[in-house]
């Protein structure tokens, strides 16, 4: 089925990092707030609310962010939802509200993600991140880095990976993220070597290869065809959605070097949309760990298998380059608060595609594609943007 | 038989040091730990196959941000090793980093920790 007449008319967030001060409420409020401002609609015009969270009851002790949501927005009596798929909640969310309004039964879906990570320590956020691994991995003590390790060294040895392409990925996005004021890592530029000195976490994979863990929110609003027409000067069209799940053990899983989940999410969300990756201007891609990165960009056919690396060493996934990849500064360097994470890739394709991402903006932008992973590559959410 | 029997039994057996999975009597393929439909074929009947415990070193890593419970045993060496009966499984392995290779022939190796039972691999023929 066709997507066609579903928009984005409004889109927000709060700056992504360690926020001092801030709660779960508050950051719900601004980024929200700034999104209603940005679609110019009433409060009243929301017919329902999507929201997105990994671990509130976890991280801050607070479960309920549905209640919680309507409430601090002043939104109370409206229907208000919670998606779960991970680290890819966000981008859960969003299909969701495509759904809900593609269904007739909502005009204006507000879809709002939270997280609030630094309210516990880094050994406490690892274990409850770890949570989202099988139940065996979790008894042998193997997190989702682990997983991803095992992942990369195999694309070394077969695939011609190399550690300096790893780094480059690291380098590539802290270099968009000086461009972007949002982002967890705005001011800090980081070196090949500086990469490569980082400790290790789970070798090959050292420090500066992880998203690091942030707080943040991000929103937009979805909405119907009948509704744009009202308010919005510059809606940005969904034009494909696909979503896909693996096998939950990485042990299980016929295919050690990739994750099947993002072949076929892409293969679903091109479909939708009518479209070839030839006609993608520019992608975010989930990079919570660099090899990430490059190894879906292949599942995902934009580059052949072994080929991704080399094309980030020419220049071609530079914000200057053919086909700009994680242009906000990625999950790496823009910052990873989970439960907005999918919302913040969508929300940074929409500037782009209206011409508002300033100093950072790509020229010429009339296609976006979104890539959002849960766990490790067990759930995976592919959308594509128009301009319209 | 359903999901939390097998899993009850596999663990059982793991604490009488034995490692056995589950055979698909449609498709013939192989687990290690048990799921409640085969995931080539989907059926749901299982034969029992008991594995000698000697595999082969698929990919590993060392884990240096290990979750709160294994802090004690930083950094956790953990290795993907295929069986040679067939059949794959994770675990801790016990061996130095001049040990890992890829390709590297590896047997079980049941170690007590907190009074349960632990599945690991060592080298084969190691200490």
């Amino acid at each position: 089925m066709k997507v066609e007449s579903i928009f984005i008319t409004g889109v927000g967030q709060t700056k992504y990092g360690k926020l001092e001060g801030q709660s779960l409420s508050s950051l719900i409020y601004e980024a929200a707030s700034m999104t209603l401002l940005d679609a110019s609609i009433a409060r009243s015009q929301i017919d329902a609310i999507v929201i997105s969270n990994l671990a509130s009851n976890r991280f801050n002790d607070q479960q309920n962010l549905t209640a919680l949501c309507a409430d601090v927005l002043g939104l109370s009596g409206t229907p208000a939802f919670r998606t779960g798929a991970s680290s890819a909640s966000g981008a859960a969310a969003i299909q969701q509200a495509v759904m809900m309004v593609k269904s007739g039964m909502f005009d204006n879906v507000l879809v709002i993600g939270v997280e609030l990570m630094n309210q516990v320590p880094t050994d406490v956020s690892t274990s409850i991140l770890a949570n989202s691994t099988h139940p065996w991995e979790q008894e042998q003590g193997i997190t989702i880095p682990a997983l991803a390790a095992m992942c990369t060294r195999l694309n070394m040895i077969h695939n011609g990976l190399t550690r300096e392409q790893l780094a480059l990925v690291a380098v590539k996005n802290h270099k968009n993220a000086l461009l972007n004021p949002l982002a967890h890592f705005h001011h800090k530029k980081v070196t090949i070597e500086d990469v490569m000195n980082s400790p290790i976490i789970a070798d090959p994979l050292r420090l500066y290869d992880f998203s690091p863990r942030s707080d943040g929110a991000a929103a937009i609003i979805i909405s119907s065809g009948k509704s744009v027409k009202k308010f919005c000067e510059q809606p940005i069209r969904i034009t494909g959605i696909g979503a896909a799940t693996d096998v939950f053990a990485y042990m299980d899983r016929e295919n050690l070097m990739s994750l099947d989940a993002t072949r076929l999410a892409a293969e679903r969300a091109l479909k939708t949309a009518g479209m070839t990756q030839k006609e993608i201007d520019i992608l975010e891609v989930h990079d919570a760990f660099t090899p990430l990165e490059l190894v879906n960009l292949e599942d995902m056919c934009f580059f052949e298998r072994g080929s991704a690396g080399k094309a980030l060493e020419e220049g071609i996934t530079e914000r200057e380059g053919q086909l700009p990849v994680n242009v906000s500064g990625g999950l790496k360097a823009k910052g990873h608060p989970v439960g907005a994470t999918g919302i913040g890739q969508v929300l940074e394709l929409t500037l782009q595609l209206r011409n508002e991402a300033g100093k950072r903006q790509v020229p010429g932008v009339e296609t976006g594609l979104a890539h959002a992973i849960g766990g490790f590559g067990n759930n995976v959410f592919v959308t594509i943007l128009s301009r319209t | 038989m359903n999901d939390k029997s097998l899993i009850q039994e596999f663990k059982e057996n793991l604490k009488k040091r034995k490692l056995i999975g589950t055979k698909c009597r449609t498709c013939g393929s192989i687990g290690v730990y048990p799921n409640s439909q085969c995931r080539k074929c989907g059926n749901a009947s299982f034969e029992k196959v008991k594995f000698s415990g000697k595999g082969t070193l698929i990919t590993y890593t060392i884990l240096h941000a290990v979750p709160l419970r294994f802090k004690e045993n930083a950094p956790l060496v953990i290795g993907l090793v295929e069986l040679e009966e067939g059949g794959r499984i994770s675990a801790q392995l016990n061996a130095s980093q001049d040990e890992l290779s890829v390709g590297k022939k590896l047997e079980a190796i049941f170690q007590e920790i907190d009074g349960r039972i632990l599945l690991k691999f060592k080298p084969l023929g190691g200490i």
